[in-house]
């Protein structure tokens, strides 16, 4: 039995992202356009299951997936993408035997039969019929192993960063234009509902927040040691040495080494800094930082680091404020914008952020709960004209959060990966181009410079151009 | 002739599912034993991540707010678990119940069914007969999620080749597998405490745990806090239970069925499922113990 959907519709945002809207209607057609498609709710009720060994027939219109790089963050896109219809992983790529057992068991438990591979070179030459390839391996690959793919034909999706190199960042812009396929890149808040209502919608369109001057973004998390691997899993030295590693601890530990990553500034910052020039509407201008090892031995990249950009808007000047730490996990990982007329918070787990309040001055923002672009959990103080007095007196009447009602009840990723593949069924705009993900690499990657060299540091704008 | 240095028994703790998660492992060299326990500790905020029904993003949250005749993809972790759950309830009559909340007795209660189709995994919350608008479901996992998450650690610490360790969520269940020298010279297995603060006649104070779990479930942490779901009420009955089957998930679960059961059904059930033991202590402050041979 294949389920019932109409997978071509490109329906704004389902009645399940807007739970608590009353008037989802506006928001639908701010929103409209950006190919968030949904899987239609209506589905014919289950029958029984199918025998455990009588396999799923593919079907035609099936977009066929390659996964490249198959460790923690591969798994999450492989689990996102086992929950929009119509995706099939046919072919699973890691150097690590532990990892492509892994993905390749959990497929098949899916009823999704998937070929193995170790070298991506092997895959692409013998894989026929792809339609797109994933690629989520340690950065310093990633340019090697998305331009391949675009070159083989696909279209791809590459996690962030882009590349621990800008070099490497600028050639997978210049492959993607030159094979002119899709190239995406996982800045995933760029197709969750969530930021779009409260970005798009809220900050930039209806200037809630007045005028912004100031961003502020963490992610903090607790301290941790370097990751182990299972000893009967251990690849030889000859097989790490072709593909580049020094050892298992440097392939387990990538992303605390120069070669191939960009430390926490990079892994982490680069989702949310990325906030701060869709906010803005621009890039910034300069950014100073201070960083470095300081907790940890055996790690090359800075274990914590504090930026601060400065951005030239159309309204002035304004500042954001940006820190990673890896030894406390106080205050998590959020981001607020604020404006003289109030501020967002919004995290990407809701329940640290996804509210805005109202500096007391502010025009009112009543008709905005009204119109269903924001709810609200301030009482209103009561006016009193039946007792001849003006105010009733008694406890304070507390100034609430105004909650925003677009909710997202599916993981984080599959928005975006959503978005990818519409984009190459139909054609619909990409959240998160390459060209786009090239700017904010640009913005991130400085930091790193600026906290080695203790200075400040100026953005031409063409540098920010692939 | 010199005295053997006992073995040393490697200990690591985690703080997950509202509770502190341990590992314990004998028989490898530490910093070894440490990654392996963060693995496992990995494994545990992963199925967390799903499982928690205060996150309105997770697997369960979702569920949670399916509305009649909906239909969600979920993943297999939550449907393993699910479908356990939904064996288990039947098993015990409707004794277990992660939909407990939501459970009067009555015969409008939500319900959800699962199904394994083509591509995926599914849970979808079922109409109300009566064609009346069907209340959402409130399933929580909290008496099933600690065990299956020590059951998908063990299969961790099988990748890791680590043979002979405990793992135990929060005290409430205990995985353990080969034996634990330092700790029980000449025993085969890890010896855990049993039967609680009860001085009771023929009633272990101690067993050995090897190649299973043992849950317990009772009234002293909390306060009567386990309500009988066929009934709504505060489960009448015994002061604690405890449980032990090959898999953590079903002794988590069968331990809070059990205090909701009474004696008769208890001994019921273990003559079904010889492969469970048990231990019921009575209001009267009796000890029961059913399938007694497996614990020896």
């Amino acid at each position: 039995m294949r389920e019932k959907i109409t997978r071509n519709k490109n329906r704004a945002l389902s009645r399940r992202d807007f739970i608590k809207s009353t008037t989802a209607v506006g928001l639908g057609a701010a929103l409209a356009g950006r190919g968030l498609a949904q899987e239609q709710q209506q589905e014919q009720p289950l029958s029984a299951p199918p025998p455990k060994d009588r396999l799923p027939a593919p079907q035609p219109d099936d977009l066929r997936i390659a996964l490249i790089g198959c460790g923690e963050q591969g798994r999450v896109l492989m689990e996102s993408c086992l929950r929009i219809p119509g995706i099939r992983i046919v072919a699973v790529c890691d150097i690590w035997e532990y990892s492509r057992q892994y993905a390749s068991g959990y497929l098949n438990k899916y009823g999704q039969p998937t070929t193995v591979y170790e070298d991506y070179r092997e895959l692409l030459a013998k894989e026929k019929g792809l339609d797109a390839a994933i690629v989520a391996t340690p950065d310093w690959v990633h340019a090697e192993h998305t331009n391949a793919g675009l070159q083989a034909g696909l279209h791809v999706y590459c996690e962030k960063e882009m590349s621990n190199s800008l070099e490497k960042a600028r050639s997978m812009v210049l492959a993607a234009r030159r094979t002119g396929k899709l190239l995406q890149i996982g800045h995933q808040r760029r197709s969750n509902p969530r930021y779009i209502h409260g970005i798009d919608r809220l900050v930039r369109d209806k200037k809630i927040l007045g005028r912004v001057s100031l961003a502020y973004a963490q992610w903090n998390r607790s301290k941790s040691d370097m990751v182990g691997w299972p000893k009967k899993y251990t690849i030889s030295q000859e097989t790490l040495d072709r593909y580049g590693y020094g050892s298992m601890l440097e392939l387990r530990n990538w992303r605390w080494f120069r070669k191939f990553g960009g430390g926490p500034m990079v892994d982490l910052g680069s989702h949310q800094i990325d906030l701060f020039s869709w906010v803005f509407g621009v890039n910034p201008n300069t950014v100073v930082a201070s960083g470095g090892v300081d907790y940890y031995t055996g790690r090359e990249w800075y274990d914590n680091v504090m930026a601060i950009y400065e951005f030239e808007t159309p309204e002035g000047k304004a500042r954001a404020l940006y820190q990673v730490q890896t030894t406390t996990k106080h205050g998590g990982f959020y981001e607020t914008f604020m404006g003289d007329n109030g501020s967002l918070v919004i995290s990407e787990v809701p329940q640290r952020g996804n509210w805005a309040m109202r500096e007391a001055h502010a025009p009112e923002w009543d008709s905005l709960v009204k119109d269903g672009l924001l709810l609200t959990e301030t009482q209103p103080i009561q006016k009193v004209d039946t007792r001849n007095i003006v105010l009733d007196v008694r406890v304070t009447a507390e100034a609430g959060r105004w909650p925003l009602p677009v909710e997202l009840a599916k993981p984080p990723h599959q928005p975006h990966l959503e978005n990818f593949f519409n984009a190459v069924r139909q054609g619909t705009p990409l959240s998160c181009p390459a060209e786009l993900a090239f700017e904010s690499a640009v913005a991130v990657l400085r930091v790193n410079d600026v906290v080695r060299t203790r200075g400040l540091s100026v953005f031409r704008p063409e540098q920010f151009k692939a | 002739m010199r005295e053997l240095a006992p073995e040393p028994v490697h200990r690591f703790a985690h703080e997950a599912m509202g509770t502190i998660f341990e590992v314990l492992i004998a028989g490898q060299e530490v910093g070894y034993a440490q990654q392996a326990s963060q693995a496992v500790f990995r494994e545990v905020d992963r199925l967390e991540a799903l499982f928690s029904r205060f996150n309105a993003t997770s697997e369960i949250g979702q569920i949670n707010r399916l509305r009649a005749d909906e239909t969600l993809r979920i993943s297999l972790d939550a449907f393993d678990c699910l479908r356990i759950a939904e064996r288990l309830q039947r098993e015990t009559g409707g004794a277990f119940d992660i939909n407990f909340r939501r459970a009067r007795g009555s015969s409008e209660r939500p319900e959800f069914e699962l199904a394994a189709a083509d591509s995926g995994f599914r849970v979808r919350l079922r109409q109300s007969f009566l064609g009346r608008l069907a209340a959402g479901l409130d399933l929580d996992l909290g008496a099933i999620g600690k065990g299956f998450a020590l059951d998908r650690a063990a299969s961790i610490l099988a990748d890791w080749s680590v043979e002979r360790f405990l793992i135990h969520g929060g005290t409430s269940s205990a995985l353990a597998a080969g034996d634990a020298a330092g700790l029980s010279q000449g025993e085969n297995g890890w010896p855990v405490g049993v039967g609680g603060t009860w001085e009771l006649p023929d009633v272990p104070k101690r067993v050995l745990l090897q190649g299973r779990a043992l849950s317990g479930s009772g009234t002293e942490v909390k306060g009567r806090h386990i309500r009988d779901p066929r009934t709504g009420r505060p489960a009448e009955g015994h002061l604690a239970a405890w449980v032990s089957h090959p898999s953590a998930a079903e002794s988590d679960a069968l331990s809070t069925a059990f205090m909701a059961m009474s004696p008769k059904e208890a001994r019921r059930y273990c003559e079904k499922h010889s492969d469970v033991w048990a231990l019921l202590i009575t209001p009267k402050k009796k000890g029961l113990i059913f399938n007694r041979e497996i614990l020896g």
